[in-house]
């Protein structure tokens, strides 16, 4: 096998090639479908931008848990618990604002690393356990916050850094999940942690072998998602003026989903950032595409489910073509 | 420390391992000397790999001692055994398949610089340099572990050892599902690890495989040593019938 045609396949192989090239697929595709181009209008590029990075950021946990070989499906009650916390801190009980943030990104570390503790301690199935602690911060929020949300009404704790647009287009919630992704994807890639997760993912019985503490690697993917969706309910709770219980309902659907687009395989050991980050991306294309086409909004789950199937079929399809 | 073939390196006294009901090893002793191969040997069951797992931290003793160059040492974990130069070859070679060859020679012990971000080419450097001295021809040290023959994965997991300047290597079961050309290769690196003053630990049930390299073979059945026999003691055919008869 000579170097080049290595190299080359290690191109391809680099998942996040092919997931670009859906995106720009799909750019094509509703190019040339919907009415007007109405789909390349500002504001409906605005709403993907938005939406993809409100739980794309959640999708990061995810692509780094996925990977150690775990998941987390309570991302979403989570998110409703922190943002009911965060408005609570600020609002009602006046603290000040970088206190109420860093005092809910702690307890979204917390309940990501209670995820954890149960399931490495114990050895339960992680999808068992946050399936429990689903309903768990679910209905904790519900019963704390009375089914009533907690509106913000005009205060803007962070000013710019959260709310604003730069350019007077680009969302900054979209900035933060740009830069998260960046961030995340050296640490992946070429940091030490990064190297143990995969390892720890890859090949927990090796990686345990080999000195490697794959409990403590696991846990702190834990703790990494529930902060990151602590992080990423601030972001939207204070673009849209209030903390409620309707926030966050199926985000561990949709950031896993954006995880398994993006190439992550849920067998451990790998996966890109880069790949969840375009993969959030797709699926606010999808959604929007299928809006602005005046589909109903219900198909959008029927694609979801389907592309998720499709693209985990071409991956090992590539994956067993590279190694022939 | 001193090379001296004719002095024990390894003490194993009286070792004692259960699972609760099942004792798998039950009052073993073994010696290995500096530089000398020794055939742990057995049939299944025998506790030969629960032996190992106590040498490589994975398992602690229940009962016994363990000595190194007639140093009492008590192995708390795979990093301790490490870093006591115990290396330790499993039977699935210890490597993840979707990292690349640089990546497994260093795992769990990788080169960091500022903040503990990856020296990546001194990893790659010095992977490859290592498997070159070893006669191993792969390509790149860029490529998926998962990608090469057994008799190089078994290749780059004894380049893993070389490289941590290991003074005992154990290897539990090395040949198993290698080609012929496979296990002429590890019959090979571990006649060059005794060349190097290394020594090892072949754990097989496999004689065919073992016979050509060991200095001495150490018999185990239902967790007990049952005969230590050098190799100018005994042919192939005994060897078999030891086993057997117990």
């Amino acid at each position: 096998m000579n170097l080049s045609c290595l190299r080359l396949r290690k191109v391809i192989r680099y998942r996040a090639f092919g997931i670009f090239a859906v995106l720009v697929g799909l750019l094509l595709v509703f190019y040339f479908v919907t009415p007007e181009k109405r789909f390349f209008d500002p504001r409906a590029i605005r709403t993907i931008l938005t939406r993809a990075s409100e739980y794309g950021i959640i999708a990061i946990g995810i692509t780094f848990l996925m990977i150690s070989r775990e998941l987390d499906i309570s991302v979403g009650s989570v998110f409703t618990l922190c943002s009911l916390l965060f408005a609570f801190l600020y609002l009602k009980l006046g603290w000040d604002p970088i206190f109420a943030l860093l005092c809910t990104l702690a307890v979204g570390a917390m309940m990501g690393s209670l995820n954890g503790l149960v399931s490495l301690k114990f050895g339960i199935p992680s999808i068992i356990t946050t399936l429990g602690t689903m309903y768990l911060w679910r209905g904790a929020a519900l019963v704390a916050g009375r089914g009533q949300p907690i509106y913000y009404r005009g205060a803007n704790p962070f000013g710019f850094i959260f709310t604003a647009r730069l350019g007077g287009f680009l969302p900054m919630g979209f900035v933060w999940f740009i830069v998260l992704t960046i961030f995340f994807e050296i640490i992946l890639h070429y940091h030490r942690f990064g190297n143990r997760v995969r390892a720890s993912g890859g090949n927990t019985k090796a990686a345990r072998e080999m000195g490697i503490n794959t409990d403590r690697t696991k846990l702190i993917c834990f703790a990494l998602v529930g902060l990151l969706v602590a992080f990423a309910s601030i972001i939207e709770s204070t673009r849209i003026g209030e903390g409620s219980g309707r926030l966050g309902i199926g985000y561990e659907f949709y950031a896993i989903a954006a995880t398994v687009i993006g190439g992550t395989s849920l067998f451990g050991g790998i996966g890109t950032v880069i790949g969840t980050f375009l993969g959030a991306i797709i699926l606010e294309m999808i959604r929007t595409g299928l809006a602005v086409m005046g589909v109903s909004g219900w198909w959008f789950n029927v694609f979801i489910g389907t592309i998720i199937i499709v693209v985990m079929v071409l991956n090992v399809f590539i994956m067993k073509r590279v190694r022939r | 420390m001193s090379r001296d073939g004719a002095k024990p390196f390894l003490e194993m006294k009286n070792i004692h391992k259960s699972f609760g009901k099942i004792v798998a090893v039950d009052g073993v002793n073994i010696t290995a000397c500096y530089g000398e191969v020794v055939g742990l040997i057995g049939d299944n069951g025998a506790g030969k790999s629960t032996l190992i797992k106590i040498l490589a931290g994975i398992e602690k003793a229940d009962k016994g001692e363990i000595y190194l160059a007639g140093k009492k040492v008590k192995i708390h974990s795979p990093r301790h055994a490490q870093m006591l130069g115990i290396e330790t070859l499993f039977q699935d070679q210890a490597l993840v398949n979707c990292m690349d060859v640089a990546r497994n020679v260093f795992m769990g012990r990788e080169p960091t610089g500022l903040l503990r971000f990856l020296k990546l080419k001194e990893m790659k450097e010095e992977s490859a340099v290592i498997l070159k001295s070893m006669g191993l021809s792969i390509g790149s040290v860029d490529m998926d572990v998962g990608l090469l023959s057994g008799g190089e994965r078994q290749g780059v997991a004894i380049a893993r050892a070389l490289h941590f300047q290991a003074s005992l290597l154990t290897m539990d079961e090395p040949t198993i599902a290698l080609s012929v050309a496979g296990v002429q290769r590890v019959v090979e690196y571990v006649k060059e690890l005794r060349g190097r003053g290394i020594t090892v630990i072949f754990v097989t049930h496999n004689l065919y495989h073992v016979f050509p390299v060991a200095d001495k073979f150490i018999i185990m059945k239902r967790g007990r040593v049952v005969r230590e026999i050098k190799k100018e003691d005994v042919s192939l055919d005994q060897l078999a019938d030891l086993i057997v008869s117990g």
